[in-house]
């Protein structure tokens, strides 16, 4: 009888320790790659930083002027006549059709 | 339950121990006698056991008591290297500075800097040659002498670019290696060089923004946002650096300011500088002509003496002064560059620009009246916008009868541009000063309370004499169809060794829209622009700096969101009108 108690108690060690010892790993094992994924969100953070400034730098005035002179050489500043407000836009008839002035403007 | 376990474990072996000491006696009594000497060597040699065996155990129990404390009970130690790296943004030297909308106009990136340990150098021309073949502008002598020190540090050249670095580490040379260090970086370029500033090599703030925020900057995180908006920017200087070429001006500066939050949206100082190379930009080009220059700027200051003398009340709206001869006063003349030569109505004053008319004004008013408005004004002291370089305004030590008059048209007077700029936009605001700044307050925080300096009804007059100087007056290149541009010209000559030279002039236009309900201000400056053919040789006002207003007012009208209205509408007609010639003056030849 004695002798299993003391069987019974060492295979409960055993098994303890190694559950103890297995959770003690596997989570030593996500710290890792909580850590690696740490040390990926700051390189990427870093990354968007050195992009930001990249895109605020081809954003600058100067060359996007450039850039639409080379290749939207038709595209002026906008004058006044094509500036409008929301009230001068006429309302659709009640059959849903377009009043036959913005066709003309359309077709303008 | 485990600590309980063990322990039960090493009860069991002490008394295991114990009854061993009690069956003693009765074993080896049966093999020796008591008292001989193997039986005296065996026992000692079983007490030897019996301590080893104890220590070992007892060694054995603190062994397994700290792994159960290391692995269960101390859990504290180990994520906190994990929250090290966990870290939300990039950690900078210096807060970032963005314009209006965001955009960034200087920020930190990490670079590498070159160092060597001339102590493990082991070839240093060698190591010089491979360099120089890496860095463009490298001096191979001064690199061997630097890597021959008995030092264990010396810096070769800091900020590599990325390129640089990679090609360095791949020459591979021993006894160098990079620090990380921080460079400054100015996405747009020299568009804001004047009102950023710069930094020097260790990042100290030495000019602009970046050092009258230094310490902000350096120690805050957040992003320091400015009123600057980049596009207007690039509006302003376009248009001015087009003038200064097409007149062969020397210099020029340009404003643009919220008349309804004393914003400046635009701030331009030509010719500027490329802020990564400040170090070999030249004084000229350092020079902030928009805040730090101060100049006598000429007829635009009719506008205050107009304003003031409206708001005294000293001459009304329909009255006005006998223009026919000039003024001698002590061995001063003062004449009109348009002369008329006969009675003119203030709004023909303003119109015409009469230095005369303008005089007459003044002495009616007197100078304590004249001085109480200017410093109300702010142009008696200098500008408080946020840059450390900013002008003190130059005014007579004595203010004599004779300095009041020329006063009134901008002469023996210098502000700089910035102080112009507020000083009309307070008399647009329906006549309340608010100070310049170029700090963008946070979202839904009210404008602060301004000084009031004229009253309403003194600038809604104002404002009507403005649209009618660009409507018929000297103004006219400054109207921008459809924004109601009003405005004044000014013209002075610059003062060399104490005289007035005739050739080199100061020529300027502050120019507000829309008139009805004045937002925005313009202002533009030329340094000594000369005349061309298509200007008939004229370098004033009205020729070379109202053609800049109505660029500008062109292209910014769309994108800060002012409706284009027909100028020519009854309804704005009435609101603008002003009443140029009084009944009873009018002569028949005009």
């Amino acid at each position: 009888m004695k002798t299993y108690t003391l069987l019974g108690w060492l295979s409960l060690i055993v098994v303890a320790s190694y559950a103890m010892f297995h959770i003690s790993y596997e989570v030593e094992q996500l710290e890792n790659e909580l850590y690696a994924v740490n040390r990926q969100t700051l390189e990427e953070h870093d990354a968007i930083h050195v992009l930001r400034a990249e895109w605020s730098h081809l954003n600058r005035p100067e060359y996007l002027r450039d850039l639409s002179r080379e290749l939207l050489p038709h595209l002026q500043p906008p004058g006044i006549d094509q500036i409008g407000s929301l009230q001068q836009l006429p309302h659709r008839d009640e059959d849903g059709v377009l009043p036959a002035s913005i066709g003309a403007v359309a077709r303008h | 339950m485990m600590i309980g376990k063990i322990r039960s474990f090493r009860t069991n072996h002490r008394r295991s121990h114990a009854a061993a000491t009690r069956r003693r006696p009765c074993v080896p009594s049966k093999l020796l006698p008591a008292g001989s000497p193997g039986r005296e060597a065996i026992e000692m040699g079983r007490t030897r056991l019996l301590i080893t065996g104890a220590v070992i155990c007892v060694a054995f129990g603190c062994i397994g008591l700290r792994l159960v404390d290391l692995s269960l009970l101390q859990p504290a130690e180990e994520p906190a290297l994990s929250r090290v790296v966990q870290s939300e943004r990039i950690e900078t030297e210096r807060a970032d500075i963005l314009d209006r909308n965001g955009t960034i106009l200087a920020t930190g990136l990490a670079t590498a800097s070159l160092y060597a340990n001339p102590r493990r150098v082991i070839d240093a021309d060698d190591a010089a040659r491979q360099l120089a073949t890496v860095l463009p502008n490298a001096d191979v002598t001064e690199f061997a002498r630097l890597m021959r020190l008995d030092r264990s540090f010396v810096w070769l050249q800091r900020k590599l670019t990325p390129r640089q670095h990679w090609e360095i580490l791949r020459l591979g040379i021993p006894g160098l290696d990079f620090q990380r260090e921080e460079a400054r970086f100015y996405p747009v370029g020299g568009t804001v060089s004047h009102i950023l500033g710069f930094v020097d090599i260790d990042n100290h703030g030495i000019a602009g923004i970046e050092r009258s925020f230094d310490e902000s900057l350096r120690g805050n995180k957040e992003p320091l946002s400015l009123t600057i908006d980049v596009r207007l920017q690039h509006v302003m200087r376009a248009a001015l650096s087009d003038a200064m070429q097409e007149f062969s001006a020397v210099g020029a500066s340009g404003i643009i300011l919220d008349i309804k939050s004393g914003e400046v949206l635009s701030l331009v100082s030509l010719p500027d500088f490329d802020p990564y190379r400040a170090g070999s930009a030249t004084d000229e080009q350092l020079r902030n002509r928009a805040t730090l220059d101060v100049y006598e700027l000429g007829s635009a200051f009719k506008v205050f003496t107009t304003a003031t003398a409206l708001d005294t009340g000293v001459v009304g709206i329909d009255g006005g002064y006998d223009a026919t001869k000039p003024i001698k006063i002590a061995r001063h003349v003062i004449r009109d560059y348009h002369p008329k030569a006969r009675w003119l109505s203030v709004p023909e004053i303003f119109m015409y620009s009469s230095n005369i008319g303008a005089a007459k004004m003044a002495m009616d008013f007197g100078t304590d009246t004249q001085r109480k408005y200017l410093s109300q004004l702010g142009l008696l002291a200098p500008s408080p916008l946020e840059l450390p370089e900013v002008g003190a305004p130059i005014t007579p030590d004595i203010w004599r009868p004779v300095n009041t008059m020329t006063i009134a048209f901008g002469h023996g007077i210098a502000v700089s541009p910035m102080q112009m700029a507020s000083a009309v936009a307070a008399i647009l605001n329906d006549g309340v000063y608010l100070a310049p700044t170029l700090v963008k307050r946070g979202a839904g925080s009210v404008n602060p309370a301004g000084r009031r300096v004229v009253s309403k009804q003194t600038s809604s007059e104002i404002r009507r004499l403005m649209r009618a100087v660009v409507e018929q007056g000297t103004g006219k290149q400054a109207d921008a169809e459809g924004y109601l541009v009003g405005g004044k010209t000014g013209t002075a000559e610059k003062q060399s060794a104490g005289t007035y030279a005739r050739k080199r002039l100061i020529s300027s236009f502050v120019g507000a829209f829309p008139m009805n309900a004045p937002r925005y201000l313009v202002l533009a400056v030329l340094d000594e622009p000369k005349g061309t053919k298509k200007t008939f040789n004229y370098a004033t006002g009205g020729w070379v700096a109202a053609p800049v207003i109505k660029q500008v007012v062109e292209r910014m009208g769309p994108f800060v969101g002012i409706a284009p209205v027909d100028a020519a509408s009854p309804d704005l007609q009435r609101e603008m009108a002003v009443n140029v010639t009084s009944e009873g003056h009018t002569l028949a030849s005009f």
